[in-house]
């Protein structure tokens, strides 16, 4: 049940910003509804986290960490395959829009990535003993910042808005291709991690798996949001950029 | 506990920043735009 | 104008400018000479240590080194302005992707040599029945590095800090390429088996990659 609707929002938010970005300008507006949805979750999210899921035995009250860790997942990865989706199809129609959402899904998936980054080793510190470990999951998401902020720079040391965009989706599909390989080397070399295993397949009490449910979703909505901004934004910025060498 | 506060303190200030990033940069751009229209 | 004899002209006119001017074999080999003289003197001295680490050392030597050459692919091209001539072919330009990463294969896969034969002198490796296995993780190697070194290095031509971007873009992208080499490498040594798995996703991986450098060329050469 909750996996269905944490499900149906990644679709959702799919759906909407791949009809946003077709006329970003024109259809931003639709975003202040996605952006009322999460201003509403959010408080249920952390109400949840705080009174509803139960206190876990062995790890106490780090374990509520875990509440703002996981739903990060979603967002850090959903990002990247927005930038490969959007440079696969810039390069085949040349529309501007393609561009505009794999550029949003970089900067946005950055950001989450980094929030896993941070707030990973946060949770890893009490509850290891460690701040960081080399297991397949954590270095595959630290590669994966790599490859983002590798993107972000191409894009931005690019001469040319044409070289850059074609150049960065070009990259964008060479790095979405590493990633799955990067993981399946990193889990070869070190064998065994030391990761919490999935909850999922361990089974997770009713009440920890909901709140889990609700965050995934929280986050996958102001993912959206952000991205959505993002589009416009880029499309701003590009107009502004268009009537300045009209007028030079 | 401050761990954990830290852990949502974070996450909530990193967000916020883009997003105000995200608001000022359109305030930018729409400003830039009725410069040059 | 067939795609293979395109592929074949830029790989000779490469091979035939390292081989003549032998700046960037050159470069390469005293390059790789320095920075294992330089581990060599900085690694515990002990036997078991140096075989501990010799495997990801040498790759890493690889990679550093497979840079220096990499960014150097397109030079000849972009000094003389000859992008456009290459840009015009009429095939495919994935042909000329083909060509390009031959000789840049070719290349790495003599440093590779090289790189072994050092090792072997200053840190002492002895390959023994691992050598065909280590042999085989080098030519994977080379081919990867090869493929992936020349997509990114034409997509960064032109670009501004190209000598910070070139390894930012490189070196999260080739990781795998590392991992299997040296665990490949690691285990020949040991005497340990190697997985028929290992094997079949570093090809793959190259694969995959040539594939990719194929099908972006047309897009990445269009100025």
């Amino acid at each position: 049940m909750v996996s269905a609707v944490v499900m149906l929002s990644v679709v959702g938010a799919l759906a909407w910003l791949l009809w946003v970005s077709r006329d970003v300008e024109r259809r931003i507006g639709s975003a202040r509804w996605v952006g009322a949805l999460a201003l509403v979750l959010i408080p249920i999210w952390l109400w949840l986290v705080a009174y509803y899921a139960p206190l876990e035995e062995i790890q106490g009250i780090f374990q509520k960490i875990f509440y703002v860790h996981i739903p990060a997942i979603i967002p850090t990865y959903f990002g990247f395959i927005l930038t490969a989706l959007g440079g696969i199809q810039y390069l085949r129609t040349r529309q501007e829009r393609w561009d505009q959402l794999a550029v949003s899904g970089a900067e946005v998936g950055v950001v989450f990535c980094t929030l896993m980054l941070v707030v990973g080793p946060i949770w890893a510190k009490p509850v290891w003993g460690l701040w960081w470990v080399w297991d397949a999951r954590l270095t595959t998401t630290l590669i994966l910042w790599f490859i983002y902020v590798a993107y972000l720079f191409l894009r931005s040391f690019a001469f040319g808005s044409d070289t850059a965009r074609t150049y960065t989706a070009v990259y964008g599909i060479v790095g979405v291709s590493a990633i799955p390989f990067v993981y399946y080397a990193v889990d070869l070399a070190h064998g065994a991690a030391m990761h919490p295993a999935n909850p999922a397949k361990e089974g997770l009490p009713p009440e920890m798996g909901q709140t889990v449910g609700v965050g995934m979703v929280t986050f996958i909505w102001i993912f959206a949001w952000l991205v959505a901004k993002r589009c416009e934004l880029g499309s701003l910025q590009a107009r502004v950029l268009a009537s300045r060498m009209g007028a030079a | 506990m401050p761990w954990v506060i830290a852990a949502y303190a974070v996450t909530g200030a990193v967000l916020l920043a883009y997003t105000l990033y995200l608001h000022a940069a359109r305030s930018a751009a729409l400003r830039d735009q009725q410069r040059h229209s | 104008m067939n795609g293979a004899r395109v592929a074949l002209e830029v790989f000779r006119k490469d091979l035939r400018l390292d081989l003549r001017s032998r700046d960037r074999l050159g470069h390469m080999a005293m390059f790789a000479l320095l920075v294992v003289a330089l581990l060599s003197i900085v690694i515990p001295a002990s036997k078991p240590e140096r075989a501990a680490w010799s495997p990801a050392l040498l790759w890493v030597v690889m990679l550093f080194t497979s840079l220096l050459g990499l960014a150097r692919s397109f030079q000849s091209e972009t000094e003389e302005g000859a992008i456009a001539l290459l840009v015009q072919v009429p095939v495919d330009r994935g042909w000329v992707f083909f060509g390009k990463s031959l000789a840049s294969f070719v290349a790495l896969f003599g440093v590779v040599l090289w790189a072994a034969v050092l090792f072997t002198v200053f840190l002492d490796v002895d390959w023994g029945t691992g050598s065909w296995a280590c042999a085989g993780a080098g030519l994977l190697g080379a081919i990867g590095l090869a493929a992936v070194g020349t997509l990114l290095s034409a997509l960064s031509i032109g670009v501004r800090f190209r000598e910070f971007l070139l390894p930012v873009l490189f070196f999260p992208v080739v990781l795998p390429i590392l991992v299997f080499a040296s665990q490949i490498t690691a285990d020949a040594l040991a005497g340990r088996e190697i997985a028929k798995l290992s094997w079949a996703v570093f090809l793959l991986y190259d694969w995959i990659f040539v594939l990719v450098g194929y099908f972006a060329f047309d897009y990445v050469l269009e100025d």
